[in-house]
């Protein structure tokens, strides 16, 4: 501390603490900035002041106080008096400033203002400066700044210079963040974009595991109008955001031309065309696309360049399928050709090499092989729970997956199945009544006619007539608090073997974890309602409700009697 | 639903017709407690009832309690299958006594 000058920084303490606060406290830091320099100038008699941010090679002016505002002056990075200040780390006291070699004129020519002496201090923080603050002519005394003006100029600098780091930090944090938010977006999206596994005895089933959050992998289950159903299964070279977008572009390319091409091999051939014309940075995607026909014995598909599939068919050895064709997104005018195979009750088994490639204690490779091996030990299980089963022995104890788990599984269908029955959903009523008691019995007609429709057992129907009763008589009593003209609307399809009722109602949201059957052995009225529901029914689950809804409840009771499953 | 009480042999003979479901519960409730305050053995006859839901399987419960409080029988008769179905769901056909028909009810006692 200057001696001579006892008082300087010592009367500018509350400044600097007030300043050092809004600073460290403020959301608008460009405002903050302006409203200290302003301040500074103030407290030390300057006639101007102007605060300069390094941006790459430069000096930009982001702040102003004075006569002549120069906010958004670019400067080379080492000029000027700033520029000395800044590459020196050093707070420049300039004394005859028109004699200074480093003086720019410029601005002093443009605007008539006269500059004389400049105190300049460094934002320095961490040892590294982000810029500079600026006075220009002390108004008072000799117009010379002293030694304790540059003692309080430093001090504010640098706690300018935090503000401004930390401001940078918070910044970097939350793109980071929104960057997070997305990509957890993305995966979300992603896994939406795979199909749900429909019920047995539908005969197409896919799993995806994603190895991260984002995957490269994909399938889809496409039932065609037609009869057919189409599939397909991908891989997209690469990880991450690029080859997410690769892979839902592909997919819906799949989704769109596999309805009016009925020969894999021109189908992947369109995919191919229109993925190649769109550059895809040197990603490329491994494809199977294929079609079980609405016989449902005979699988045609396509290969480009994935991984072959498996037919295993019982009691046979197991065949692999390779095509020589590369993947689709490489070549334009790519010939593929398509594969035809019967399936005389086996398995088509497609998967990515994630699975191939999952690896043993001793770091060797499942293989084709292995694969083979694992379906075949299998016992007789669903279509779907073939393949969580396979994916669950890839990533057993002592084994590691390394890559997403993707795969797919085509059934035949028993001769006399109509595939078309299976693979689209059939409605079978659709009904709109104000939630009151006196449309209960209206509801109960309904439901037992839908009921007769598909055959249902005299005891199933009476049951299903039960739970939805039941489910309607909740929502007057609980959901809506008594009954209303507000409307319930209730859904009554088939879905494969499955009969499935979607009762919608617009009341609040209801807290499902409060919904409770009662114990039995406890004889009272209340409760038994869901009881009857959740014991008569095959599924009952709240699914998200469409936009202006407040719940969806999904009711789904097997068709078939038992003993007449297969 | 209709609803006819009238006295038979020293019993409160209750016949139910019709649906017994949330709409009818308050009536049939009312109607229930009532017979079962008159202090004599009830039977609720119901050949005639296609459906009953959890709301008038609950009305049934609370009339039983009653009488059983008061010291005299309550039961059933000539339960449809359906009706039966539901109240065997609930575990409750162990619970009532339940007659195959009115006159075995009346007989019986």
């Amino acid at each position: 501390m200057d001696s001579s000058h006892p008082h300087g920084l010592a009367e500018h303490l509350d400044l600097i603490a007030s300043m050092s606060l809004r600073f460290a406290t403020t959301k608008d830091l460009d405002t903050s900035l302006k409203h200290g320099l302003e301040r500074i100038a103030d407290a030390l008699d300057a006639e101007a002041a102007s605060l300069f941010l390094v941006e790459k090679a430069e000096l930009v002016c982001h702040a102003c106080a004075g006569p002549v505002d120069i906010t958004g002056l670019r400067i080379p990075l080492n000029s000027g008096i700033v520029g000395r200040t800044v590459s020196g780390r050093m707070t420049q006291s300039v004394l005859d400033v028109q004699n200074d070699p480093d003086f720019h004129a410029s601005v002093d020519s443009k605007t008539g203002f006269v500059t004389r002496s400049i105190l300049c201090a460094p934002m320095v923080v961490q040892s590294e400066a982000l810029g500079a603050i600026e006075l220009i002519n002390k108004k008072t005394g000799d117009g010379l700044f002293v030694l304790s003006d540059a003692r309080v100029l430093e001090a504010l600098s640098a706690a300018a210079a935090l503000a401004l780091l930390n401001a940078r930090m918070a910044q970097a944090l939350v793109e980071q963040e929104r960057l997070q938010r997305e990509m957890e977006l993305a995966a979300q999206i992603q896994q939406s974009l795979l199909p749900e596994n429909r019920p047995a005895p539908f005969p197409i089933a896919g799993l995806g595991r994603p190895f991260r959050e984002v995957a490269g992998d994909f399938y889809d289950i496409l039932p065609l109008t037609d009869g057919r159903i189409g599939f397909c299964l991908g891989d997209v070279s690469g990880k991450g955001m690029d080859a997410a977008l690769l892979m839902a572009k592909t997919a819906s390319l799949f989704r769109s031309l596999a309805k009016d091409e009925r020969d894999p091999a021109l189908l992947m051939a369109r995919i191919n065309d229109e993925l190649c014309e769109t550059a895809s940075q040197g990603k490329f995607v491994t494809l199977v696309a294929g079609f079980l026909d609405a016989s449902g014995q005979r699988v045609v598909f396509a290969n480009a360049g994935h991984e072959p599939p498996l037919l295993i068919r019982p009691g046979q050895e197991p065949i692999s399928l390779p095509a020589p064709a590369p993947p689709v997104g490489i070549l334009p005018a790519t010939v593929f050709e398509s594969e035809e195979v019967m399936l005389d009750g086996g398995v088509l088994y497609v998967f990515t090499d994630g699975l191939t490639e999952s690896t043993g204690g001793n770091g060797e490779m499942l293989g084709a092989e292995g694969v083979a091996a694992l379906i075949c030990r299998q016992g007789e299980l669903p279509l779907a729970d073939r393949l969580s089963d396979l994916a669950d022995s890839a990533m057993a104890p002592g084994r590691a997956v390394h890559d997403d788990l993707t795969l797919l599984a085509v059934a035949g269908l028993p001769p006399s199945a109509d595939i078309r029955a299976i693979s689209v959903p059939q409605c079978l009523a659709h009904l709109n009544v104000p939630a009151t008691p006196d449309r209960l019995k209206l509801v109960r007609r309904v439901v037992a006619e839908a009921a007769d429709l598909v055959r249902l057992s005299e005891e199933k129907k009476g049951d299903l007539v039960l739970a939805i009763d039941e489910a309607l008589q909740n929502i007057i009593r609980h959901a809506y608090g008594g009954p209303t003209a507000k409307p319930v609307d209730i859904d009554i399809v088939r879905e494969g073997d499955m009969l499935v009722a979607r009762i919608t109602d617009y009341a609040p949201p209801v807290d499902q974890s409060r919904i409770r059957p009662r114990a039995l052995d406890d004889i009272r009225p209340g409760g038994l309602g869901t009881y009857f529901i959740q014991t008569v029914l095959d599924g009952h689950e709240f699914e998200e409700p469409p936009p202006g809804a407040g719940n969806r409840l999904k009711l789904s009771l097997r068709i078939a009697s038992e003993g007449t499953q297969p | 639903m209709n609803i006819s009480v009238r006295e038979d042999r020293g019993f409160v003979v209750m016949t139910l017709e019709g649906e017994a479901d949330l709409q009818h519960t308050p009536t049939l409730r009312k109607s229930l407690l009532e017979s079962v305050s008159k202090g004599r053995p009830v039977v609720v006859d119901m050949s005639n009832v296609s459906y009953i839901d959890s709301s008038g399987v609950a009305s049934l419960v609370e009339a039983y309690q009653s009488a059983r409080k008061k010291g005299f029988s309550f039961a059933l008769s000539g339960l449809s299958p359906a009706a039966l179905r539901v109240l065997q769901l609930a575990r409750l056909d162990r619970v009532f006594t339940i007659h195959a028909s009115l006159d075995a009810a009346i007989g019986d006692e």
